[in-house]
Formats: structure tokens, sequence, C-alpha cells
């Protein structure tokens, strides 16, 4: 990717970014001074074009409005200069210098017999020979005046018609024209539009590679499938690459380990329990034999659960769209048919990305907790713009507050009320909590008045909708 | 004497590395009027003969060598009866295998004992009142304007592919229904055709049920456009629906 000019350091890049735009930039004003510039075709004997701008302007006077530009450019002295009316604003600033063109405009109104009262000159500045004030330029009445200068080749008259509006005069090849200050303009902005794609290619180019790593370190972080990251880049980012794609695998074996492991303690447990429920379900006594089968299913759901709580930090967490209204309703209408009080209120439909099952099991665990300690379930889903809250609320005794916490910790029991009597491994919250951060939300808990707990579920809305 | 009564019989096959489990379960099955024979792995039921002469097959996941699901892979090429696939996993990704390569039903260790006796007798019963379907005829995807339902996955998706949950009564009746386009079919047809397909009771009315489905994939649940009421009783889903063979 990178060419083997580019050099290896992230400063160096920036510093080569930096001189290469002033590069363009520089090229590209410099041709803009270039395009811009008069270029001079034919020089011009001062007492010529005093005498015959005067005598034109004198004489355009008392033509029609409507004719007097064709009547201009219909005369011999069109050959060499150009008629327009283009006001005074658009002639170049930097060239209206009052002070030495006031001879020359001077001389040009004498020459129009007064008949044009404001007339304004502009010649580009000249280094030779400028004068200190127009005062010290004597024109001798009835005289040729003395000029300044024998010749010139760039100069803009201005002369003010009786009707308001500007007669301008200027040489051949001096352009002036809207157009040419549109084309300025224009040029200014293609200027700046390629120092800015310039600007941009060159930032994109450093950055890239480091948003490719940001990317592969959030689908790692959210245990999405891994993506590959790109060797390329300064070798500064080069070398955080390396190093996140080592911890990355480091990771991913010792994920592999953990999950190969559990999936064996898992296998090995379910072994002996299959055997011991196969003789147990032989006990001709029937007390014993329930007592026994009570006994098996708790040992059951320990390792059940126990299992699944190890195995959510390890499971990768393929996401898939689904509807969470539907998944509440069919929860609630679930126990409804088993005949406890459960329901359900929300929007028509909620859409979330990630994975189902592990959600459904997080509530499922909070809406059992309800029923077992608090008499109902009544679940209620509200959205934000960026979440969607799904509220557990039962009318039991609630949690004291100090032990709001404590409660999602594995194996915890309260005093009193809750304790293992009432069934339940101890580890529905801690599950229900992971199972829920696993999936970017989280999982609190509150009382309620005048009685009653509030588990508060927030889930992060998918990022594209 | 005893030959004919044992002929009569269903004959099991029960698979399974462990040989205590292995035991029991033949001497349950044996106790509730199966003849059983129990093997090790998929070996040990090769030097036995074909698989022909089983009338049902009851695998275990886990075995040594070639595993629960390349026998029952296996099997399925030379036989079409029911397959019980047994699991020491929990997940998913066991029971969607092991369906999707022809198994007929999944049950997760450890198990009660009358559990798999109900499977077993839930399968054999249902082969009698209609014979097993090859595998190439077996449907288990179906789409109706838009809408897709994979019946081993058990996921509903919407046209935006959305997943959409179901409770199971409300999967097994639209599984009916997708199954029977354009059919008129009374409650108690639909009763009966849910309850074989499921193995929990069924316990809320057909309406309630069926009101409950179109809240969920109609448009507007009173005005409904796949599922709709016949006047002198029963449903009929008027939509034209696609089914796919497996895979």
């Amino acid at each position: 990717m990178s060419a083997r000019w580019v050099p290896d350091q992230i400063g160096l890049r920036l510093a080569l970014a930096a001189v290469l735009l002033l590069v363009v930039t520089q090229v590209l004003s410099a041709a803009l001074v270039y395009h811009l510039r008069p270029v001079p075709e034919t020089l011009f004997e001062t007492r010529w074009v005093v005498d015959r701008t005067g005598s034109l302007v004198s004489r355009a006077v008392s033509i029609p409005r409507d004719e007097r530009l064709t009547w201009l450019r219909a005369q011999p002295e069109a050959q060499w200069l150009r008629f327009d009316t283009v006001g005074a604003l658009l002639l170049p600033p930097l060239w209206i210098q009052e002070d030495t063109s006031l001879w020359f405009a001077k001389a040009i109104r004498k020459a129009a017999d007064g008949k044009v009262t404001t007339i304004r000159t502009a010649l580009p500045p000249q280094v030779d020979h400028v004068p200190e004030s127009a005062d010290q330029v004597r024109v001798p009445p009835h005289h040729a005046p003395v000029f300044q200068r024998e010749s010139i080749s760039i100069f803009i008259i201005v002369a003010k018609m009786p009707e308001g509006d500007w007669l301008t005069i200027s040489p051949i090849g001096i352009d002036l024209h809207l157009t040419s200050m549109a084309l300025a303009g224009g040029w200014l902005g293609i200027a700046l539009a390629l120092a800015a794609i310039v600007a941009w290619w060159v930032s994109a180019r450093i950055a890239a590679p480091l948003v490719a790593l940001a990317d592969a370190a959030d689908r790692f972080g959210r245990g999405l499938p891994a993506a590959a990251i790109p060797d390329s880049g300064a070798r500064e980012i080069k070398t955080i690459s390396k190093n996140f794609v080592s911890m990355r695998e480091r990771i991913g074996r010792y994920v592999n380990d953990r999950m190969t492991m559990l999936a064996a303690i898992s296998h090995d447990l379910r072994t002996p329990m299959t055997r011991m429920r196969l003789r147990v379900d032989r006990i001709p006594d029937p007390d014993l034999r329930a007592a026994l089968t009570r006994d098996l299913q708790a040992l059951e759901s320990i390792a059940k659960e126990t299992l699944n709580l190890a195995k959510i930090e390890v499971e990768p967490q393929a996401g898939e769209r689904y509807d969470l209204v539907s998944m509440l309703q069919s929860i609630a209408d679930e126990w409804t048919d088993a005949g406890e009080a459960v329901s359900f209120s929300g929007p028509r439909r909620a859409i979330v990305s990630g994975r189902r099952d592990a959600l459904r099991r997080g509530i499922e665990n909070l809406v059992e907790n309800a029923v077992r300690y608090g008499g109902r379930a009544e679940m209620r889903l509200s959205e934000s713009d960026v979440e969607y809250a799904i509220d557990v609320v039962d009318s039991g005794p609630g949690i004291p507050e100090d032990q709001l916490e404590n409660v999602f910790r594995p194996f915890y029991r309260l005093e009193g009320s809750r304790n293992r009597d009432t069934g339940g491994t101890g580890l529905g919250l801690a599950i229900a909590r992971s199972l829920v951060r696993a999936q970017g939300g989280d999982i609190v808990l509150a009382n309620v008045q005048p009685g009653g707990l509030v588990a508060g579920v927030r889930l992060p809305k998918p990022k594209s909708s | 004497m005893l030959d004919a009564v044992s002929a009569r019989k269903p004959h099991i096959l029960v698979v399974d590395d462990d040989g205590e489990i292995r035991r029991l379960t033949a001497q349950l099955l044996s106790e509730n009027g199966f003849r059983v024979t129990a093997v090790a792995d998929g070996d040990a039921l090769r030097r036995q003969g074909g698989v022909d002469r089983f009338d049902l097959a009851v695998l275990d996941v886990m075995l040594p060598g070639e595993d629960g699901f390349a026998l029952c892979r296996h099997i399925r090429t030379l036989s079409d009866m029911p397959i019980i696939m047994l699991t020491a996993r929990a997940d998913e990704t066991d029971r969607v295998v092991g369906l999707e390569i022809g198994a007929d039903d999944y049950i997760v260790k450890p198990f009660a004992s009358r559990e798999l006796v109900a499977r077993i007798r839930a399968r054999l019963r249902r082969l009698q009142v209609a014979p097993p379907l090859r595998s190439a005829e077996r449907r288990t995807r179906f789409s109706f304007d838009g809408w897709m339902i994979d019946s081993i996955r058990r996921e509903l998706r919407a046209p935006d592919g959305t997943i959409i949950s179901l409770t199971s009564t409300e999967f097994d009746l639209l599984i009916v229904f997708v199954e029977r386009p354009q059919r008129v079919l009374s409650r108690d047809e639909l009763l009966d055709l849910v309850h074989g397909r499921s193995a929990h009771p069924f316990d809320r009315s057909i309406d309630v049920s069926i009101s409950r489905l179109r809240k969920k994939i109609e448009a507007q649940a009173d005005e409904p456009r796949f599922i709709r009421t016949v006047r002198n009783g029963g449903y009929v889903f008027s939509t034209d629906v696609v089914a796919e063979p497996d895979g």
C-alpha cells in the first residue's frame, strides 16, 4: 500500500503532508497570479492615448446611451482599444493609484474639452519613475502636456457618462471582462478544493490503518468475528497492530481453552448425573425417590447455571437483528399460560441487535425472580433515542437499599425472606447482568413505593438505525 | 412363544459409550415393553449387522471416534427410522445440528426415565399415523409474502430480516398453517395437529393462540391477511407458501 518514497514514521509522514500541501497551494496561487497578469501587447504613445480618448469621450457624451458602445466600437481606435461599460468597481484594486494617474486623468479631461468631468484612471505602478505628487505635473494651457511617460502599455480609463453609468477604455489584451473576474474566483475555489482534497487524502491515508485497528478492537471487544488488520501504515501504527493481533490471538487461545474445559466439565458432570437419574428412578420407595430427584435437580441446576455464568464471557457474541416486543410478549404469554401473573406493555415493534437467546435467558431470570419473591412480574418496555429500557416490576418486599448491589454477586443470599427454601441457585441475577452487559447494556435494581422491586434493563439501540 | 411376543415389540437401538448408562437405559426400555440392542459405538453397531431390524435409534452425540452426528448421518443413508439424539450439551447448537442432519428429536442429559420412554412412544406413535418422510421430502423452510420460517432453528423472520419471537405453541400453530395453505382447518383439527407436533400440553384455546399469533405477524390484527377466520368455525391460511426442503 505505501509507496517506497513515503517515510516510515508518523511524524515524518505528517511533515511530508504539510510540505506537500504547501507545494500544492503555492503552485496553484502562482498559476493564479500568472493567469490574471495583464499581458501588454501594444505600446501606446501617451500623447496619442490622451488625445484620442479625450476626443472619443467628449463625442461619446452626445451619442444616445443605447448606441454609444456600438458607435465607439465602430471607431478606427477600436482596433487597439476596448470599450466597455464595466463599472469602476471592477478595476483591479491594486492598480488604482490616484496620485500617479492624476496627471493622466487631468490630461484626458482637458482633451475632452471639459465635457466629461468625472474621469478616473488607473495605471499599473511603475517602479522606474513615480512622481512625488500630482502637483509636480504642469500642464501648459493649449499645449501638449509634458508627460511623465513617453509611452504606456497598460492603462484603464473610466469616464462617467451623463446618464450616470461608466464607460471603460482599456487596451485590447488587458482582460477586464467580468468572465475573467469570475474565472479568478473560480480559480481560487479550485485551488482551495484541490488543497482540501490533498489534505483529506493525505490525512485519510495516515489515519486509515488506525481506523481499521479501532474497528478491529471494537469488534474484538464485542466478541464479533475477528476482522483482518492491514499490515500497512506508519511504523508506530504497525507496531500497535502487531501487538494487538498477538494479544487477540493470546486471548483467543485462552478463550478456546476455557470453552473446551467447560464443555468437558459439562459433559463429565452430566454423565454421572444421567446414571444417578436413571438409578434414582428405579428406587421403589416413592418418598425417597422424590427427595433424591429433588436433590438431583438442584444439583443439576447449580451445575448448569454455574457453567452458564462461566460461559457468557467466552461465548462468541454473534449478533442478529430481532424484535424485542415479540420476545417479551412471548415470555409474558408463556408465564401466563403456566398460571403466573406476568404481563407486558410496550410499543408495537422494537428492533435490537445482539444475541437473542442470551437476552431472553437474562429477562427470564428477572421474571422468575419477580414471580418468586414479588408474586408477579410486570414488564414495561420504553425507548429513548439511544436505548431501550425494560422494567421488570414486582409487588414483593423489595431489597434493603444497601443490599441492592450485593444481590448481583453469585450465590449471595439475603438474610430473611430470600433464602434457599424459596428455590433458585443464587445465580439468576448474576447471570442476567452478565448476559445483558455482554450485549452492551446493564441492569440496575431499585425499590418502588409502596412495595416492590424494579429491575431496570438498559439495552443500546443498534447503531445502524 | 417368547420370540413371537418379542418380535412384535418395537426394537430400539441404543448407542452410548458409557457402559452404565447403556445398561440402565436398556433395562429401562425392556421394562417398558421394548426390545433393546445397546452398543458402545458405530464400529460395534456395524459388527452386529445392519440397521434395518431397528424401529428407532437413540444415539449419544459425544462418542469416541465417530461421533453421534456422523453415526446419525450414516444411519440416515440406510434407513428412515426415527432417531433421537442424546446430548450432554444444553445449548442450541447440538439441537440444530442434530435436527439438520436428520435426527427427529433431541434430549438433554440428564433426563428422567419417564421422559425418554414418553419421547420414544410419541415417535413410534407418529410412525403409525404417517409413514416417515425421506430426508429430501422433509420441508423445513417456508416463506410467505416475504416472511421466512426455519422449522429446525424455530425462527420466524419478518420481511426486513428481523427475528420475531413466538411461543412454542404459536410456532407449532404457524407450522401447521404453512404446511396446509389455503385449506380450511377447524378448531378440532388445529388442536390435534398442534398437539401432535408438540411435547408440551396445549393448554390454551386455539382462539387465544391465533389472536396472539396475529398480533405478531399481521399488519392489522383486526383485519388479518394471513390467518383468516372462516364462518361456521375454522381458520384458513390464505397466502401462498413456498416450502423448501432442508439444506
